[in-house]
C-alpha cells in the first residue's frame, strides 16, 4: 500500500510552500500544484491521500474541480480553504463532500486535525472501494442461472421454492447454489449477505 | 485805375490789419464790422451752409448798424441769397430790393452778396451779405477784393471745420477711453508710461500724476516681471503683439490680469509706443480655482466610493500574506519542536515572512495612496507603470472573476501629462466596470484589454477594452450621467466624475459599444512637454 500523499492546490506560491512546511513537519508526504488542472492532469487514483484546495483560482475554481472528481468512482477527501468568507460556497462545498471549509487565515492545528481526519476517511473509502470492486469481480463470474439463484437466496427462499420459481429441479438448485457460494467467495449466508449489500449500494 | 487801386489796396489794408489778430468766430465778427464801417453799409454778415446742397444757413456773424446781433439761420429760397448760393455769383441789388425779392421788404432796400467757395472750388460753403437802406454803391472796390475776402474767410472757416471734427473725432475716443474698465494704456520705447486711462488710476487708487512716467513694469507683480520683460520684445517684431497673463498691481493687491500689447507702427516702420490693454481675470481665476476644488472633491468621493467597492477585494489580498505569515510562522515553530530542520531553512522561512509582511504593508500603501484627498498636481506620468499598478490594485479581483487581463503599451511611450491619483482612479473604474459586465455573462472568452499608444504628436490614446455583453443604445447615451447605474448597487456616479477628470485633462472620455460585442471606452491624455507648465 502506497504512502498518502497530502496534495495542495493553491494559486499563491506562499501559501503552498508555507502549508506544505507545516504538512511536512508533522511527517506527512507533500505534493503541490499551482492550477487545479495541474493537479488534475496528474491526478493517480491509485494514490491514496487528500486534497486541500483552494475555492478560488484563476482558470479552474476549486469548487469545478471538486464537481469533476465527484463523477470518478473514487477521488481522495477535499478540504477547501478560502480567503473569503463566503457562505454559499461553504455550503455547496460541504454539500458536494468536502471534509470541511477552512478560512484563512486558519490555525494551523485545525488544518492538522483535518488533514487527519481527511486521510482516515481516504483510508476507509479505498477500502470500501476495493470491496466493492472485489464483489463486482466475483459477480461478473457469475452465470445468469448462478444470479437468479442468488436472487433467490438472498430473498430467504429454501432451494426447492427456487427451483419450482425457476422451473428446474431442486438438484439444480443445489449445485448452482454451492457455484455461486465459490465464485463468490463466501461461506456462510450473513457474508453473502454483506457482499450483494455492497453491490447494491453501488448500483448494482 | 490808380485810385481804384489805392483804395482796393486801402480796403485789404485795414481789412487785414483788424483782423490779423483773430480767428475763428472772432475773425469773422470783426471783419464783417470793419467792411459794413468801410463800405458804410448798415448790415453785414457771414454764413456757412448747413446742408449740401444748400437749402439753409446759419450766421457767423451778424453786424447791424453799430453792433454785433444774435446769428440766426434762416432758409435760403426765395432770397438773394439763395441766387449767391445756389447760383454760384456775386449778386447786387442796387435798390428795390422788396420788389424783387418781398421776403425782404422793409428790411433793406439793396444787397450785394459774394458766394465763399471751398478749397477746390467745388462747394458754396457760405457766403457773405451786405444790406443797406439806401442805393447800394461798390464803386471804386474790384470784385477781386472781394473775392480776396471771401478766400481768406473760406480758409479760417474750414480751419474751423477741421478743428471741430477733429474735436468730435478726439471725443469720441476719449468717451471710449475714459469708460473703459479695462486698464489702457499708452506706453513709449522704454515702457514709460504717457498715457493711462481713468480705469488705471482707478485700479491702482493712484492719482494720474504718481501713475505717469513710470516703468509699466514696476505695476508687475516681481515674480512674473521677468518674463513679462521677454514678452515686450514680442511687441517690437512683426506681428507686434503679445497677450499675457500676469500679476499686476492693484490697490487690493497683487490681482491675476490678462494684458494685450500691441507695438505701434510709425510711417517708417518704427515701433514709438506700445499700447497695453488689461484686464482683471481675478474673479475668473479664482472660478477656475473654485471649479478645480469642487472636481477634485467629488474626484476624491469617487475614489472612496471606488475603494468601498474594492474593499472585499482588498481584505482578501491581505489576508493572503496574513496567512502565508501565519503559516509559516506555525510551521516553523513545529520544525524547531520536531528537531526537524536547520538554521538555513528557518532563516529563508523567516525571510519569506519579512517579504510577505512587506506585500501587505504596499496593499495598504497602494491604498493610502489611491484614497489620499491631495491637491490636484500634474506631473509627468509612466502610462505602464501607472497601469500597473491599478492591476495590482484590482490583483484579487480579477483572478476571482477568472477574466484574463492584457496590457498592450506601446514601446517607449512617451510619458503623459496629468494628475496619477486620478488617472488611476479612472482606470480603476474602467475595469472595475468591466469586470462586473463580464462577471454574469455567460461565455469562454472573458478578457479585459487596457491599450495605450500615441495618436499625434501631443496626444496619447488610452482604451480599456472588455468582452462583455456590450451597452445598450439606450444606456450608452446616458452613461456619462450622474446617477444612472446599471449596478444593482452603487451610486452611479463613477462614470461622471470620470468624464469630468478627463475633460479637465483636456479630452472626452468616449464609449464604444455594440451589444454582444463587449465595451470599448478611450480617451487622450496629452503628451508631457515642459511648455505646458
Amino acid at each position: 500500500m502506497k504512502e498518502p500523499v497530502v496534495n495542495i492546490v493553491d494559486d499563491e506560491p506562499d501559501i503552498r510552500t508555507a502549508v506544505g512546511l507545516l504538512l511536512k513537519s508533522v511527517g506527512h508526504r507533500v505534493a503541490v500544484f499551482e492550477s487545479a488542472t495541474e493537479f488534475w492532469a496528474s491526478f493517480d487514483s491509485e494514490q491514496p491521500g487528500c486534497l486541500i484546495l483552494d475555492v478560488r483560482m484563476p482558470g479552474m475554481s476549486g469548487l469545478e474541480l471538486q464537481e469533476q472528481l465527484k463523477r470518478l468512482e473514487y477521488h481522495p477527501p477535499i478540504i477547501m480553504i478560502s480567503g473569503h468568507g463566503e457562505i454559499p460556497m461553504a455550503v455547496k462545498a460541504v454539500k458536494l463532500g468536502a471534509i470541511d471549509f477552512l478560512q484563512k487565515p486558519f490555525s494551523d492545528q485545525l488544518l492538522l486535525d483535518r488533514v487527519s481526519q481527511a486521510l482516515k476517511q481516504d483510508e476507509m473509502d479505498r477500502l470500501t472501494l476495493s470491496e466493492v470492486k472485489h464483489a463486482k469481480t466475483r459477480f461478473d463470474k457469475l452465470t445468469s442461472r448462478e444470479r437468479e439463484v442468488l436472487i433467490g437466496v438472498v430473498d430467504g427462499k429454501l432451494n426447492k421454492i427456487i427451483a419450482s420459481d425457476l422451473c428446474v429441479s431442486t438438484r439444480t438448485v443445489e449445485i448452482h447454489r454451492a457455484n455461486m457460494m465459490e465464485k463468490m467467495e463466501v461461506k456462510t449466508l450473513p457474508a453473502l449477505m454483506r457482499c450483494v449489500s455492497i453491490l447494491e449500494e453501488n448500483g448494482r | 485805375m490808380n485810385e481804384e487801386m489805392s483804395k482796393s489796396e486801402m480796403f485789404l489794408n485795414v481789412i487785414a490789419e483788424a483782423t490779423a489778430s483773430y480767428s475763428g468766430e472772432a475773425f469773422f465778427e470783426s471783419l464783417m464790422e470793419q467792411m459794413a464801417k468801410i463800405m458804410q453799409v448798415r448790415i453785414a454778415f457771414l454764413t456757412e451752409c448747413v446742408d449740401q446742397p444748400p437749402t439753409k444757413v446759419r450766421m457767423l456773424a451778424f453786424w447791424v448798424a453799430d453792433k454785433l446781433e444774435e446769428n440766426m439761420h434762416y432758409d435760403l429760397l426765395g432770397t438773394p441769397c439763395d441766387d449767391v448760393i445756389n447760383g454760384c455769383e456775386n449778386v447786387l441789388v442796387k435798390d428795390k430790393l422788396g420788389e424783387l425779392f418781398p421776403k425782404d421788404k422793409g428790411f433793406a432796400e439793396s444787397y450785394y452778396g459774394v458766394p465763399i467757395y471751398d478749397n477746390e472750388k467745388a462747394y458754396v460753403i457760405g457766403h457773405m451779405a451786405f444790406l443797406d437802406d439806401k442805393l447800394m454803391t461798390i464803386e471804386g472796390l474790384d470784385a477781386t477784393v472781394f473775392e480776396i475776402l471771401a478766400s481768406r474767410a473760406s480758409v479760417e472757416l474750414q480751419r474751423i471745420h477741421a478743428e471741430n471734427k477733429l474735436k468730435k473725432s478726439e471725443e469720441k475716443y476719449r468717451l471710449l477711453v475714459e469708460n473703459q474698465t479695462d486698464l489702457v494704456m499708452r506706453l513709449n520705447t522704454g515702457a514709460i508710461i504717457d498715457f493711462a486711462s481713468p480705469s488705471c488710476c482707478r485700479k491702482f487708487d493712484k492719482p494720474e500724476s504718481e501713475v505717469l512716467g513710470n516703468n509699466f513694469y514696476e505695476f508687475i507683480q516681481p515674480e512674473d516681471k521677468e518674463l513679462a520683460l521677454q514678452y515686450w520684445q514680442k511687441t517690437q517684431v512683426s506681428p507686434y503683439e503679445g497677450f499675457y497673463e500676469l500679476r499686476t498691481y492693484t490697490s487690493t493687491g497683487w490681482c491675476w490680469f490678462t494684458w494685450s500689447l500691441k507695438g505701434v507702427i510709425d510711417s517708417e516702420g518704427n515701433v514709438n509706443e506700445v499700447i497695453a490693454v488689461g484686464r482683471d481675470i481675478s474673479k475668473l481665476r479664482k472660478a477656475e480655482e473654485h471649479a478645480r476644488e469642487t472636481i477634485q472633491k467629488l474626484a476624491h468621493v469617487g475614489r472612496i466610493s471606488s475603494m468601498g467597492e474594492m474593499a472585499s477585494g482588498i481584505a482578501h489580498e491581505l489576508n493572503q500574506p496574513l496567512t502565508a505569515i501565519m503559516s509559516f510562522a506555525q510551521a516553523s515553530m513545529r520544525m524547531i519542536d520536531s528537531n526537524m530542520s536547520d538554521i538555513e531553512e528557518q532563516k529563508s522561512i523567516l525571510k519569506r515572512i519579512a517579504a510577505n509582511a512587506e506585500n501587505a504593508g504596499a496593499i495598504i500603501s497602494r491604498m493610502r495612496g489611491f484614497v489620499k484627498k491631495g491637491a490636484s498636481n500634474k506631473t509627468s506620468i509612466d502610462l505602464s507603470i501607472l497601469i500597473n499598478e491599478v492591476i495590482g490594485l484590482l490583483n484579487t479581483e480579477l483572478r476571482h472573476s477568472g477574466i484574463i487581463m492584457s496590457l498592450v503599451i506601446e514601446d517607449d511611450l512617451a510619458n503623459v501629462m496629468g494628475d496619477p491619483i486620478q488617472i488611476q482612479q479612472v482606470i480603476v473604474n474602467l475595469i472595475q466596470n468591466a469586470i462586473e459586465a463580464i462577471g454574469d455573462y455567460p461565455m469562454k472568452d472573458k478578457s479585459i484589454t487596457v491599450s495605450a499608444h500615441q495618436k499625434s504628436n501631443d496626444s496619447v490614446y488610452v482604451e480599456v477594452r472588455d468582452s462583455g455583453p456590450g451597452i445598450p443604445d439606450n444606456i450608452r447615451e446616458q452613461l456619462f450621467d450622474a446617477f444612472v447605474t446599471t449596478k444593482t448597487t452603487g451610486m452611479g456616479i463613477g462614470l461622471s466624475i470620470c468624464h469630468t477628470i478627463i475633460e479637465a485633462h483636456g479630452s472626452q472620455l468616449s464609449v464604444s459599444s455594440h451589444p454582444g460585442e463587449g465595451a470599448s471606452f478611450h480617451f487622450l491624455l496629452p503628451i508631457f512637454s515642459t511648455n505646458k507648465l
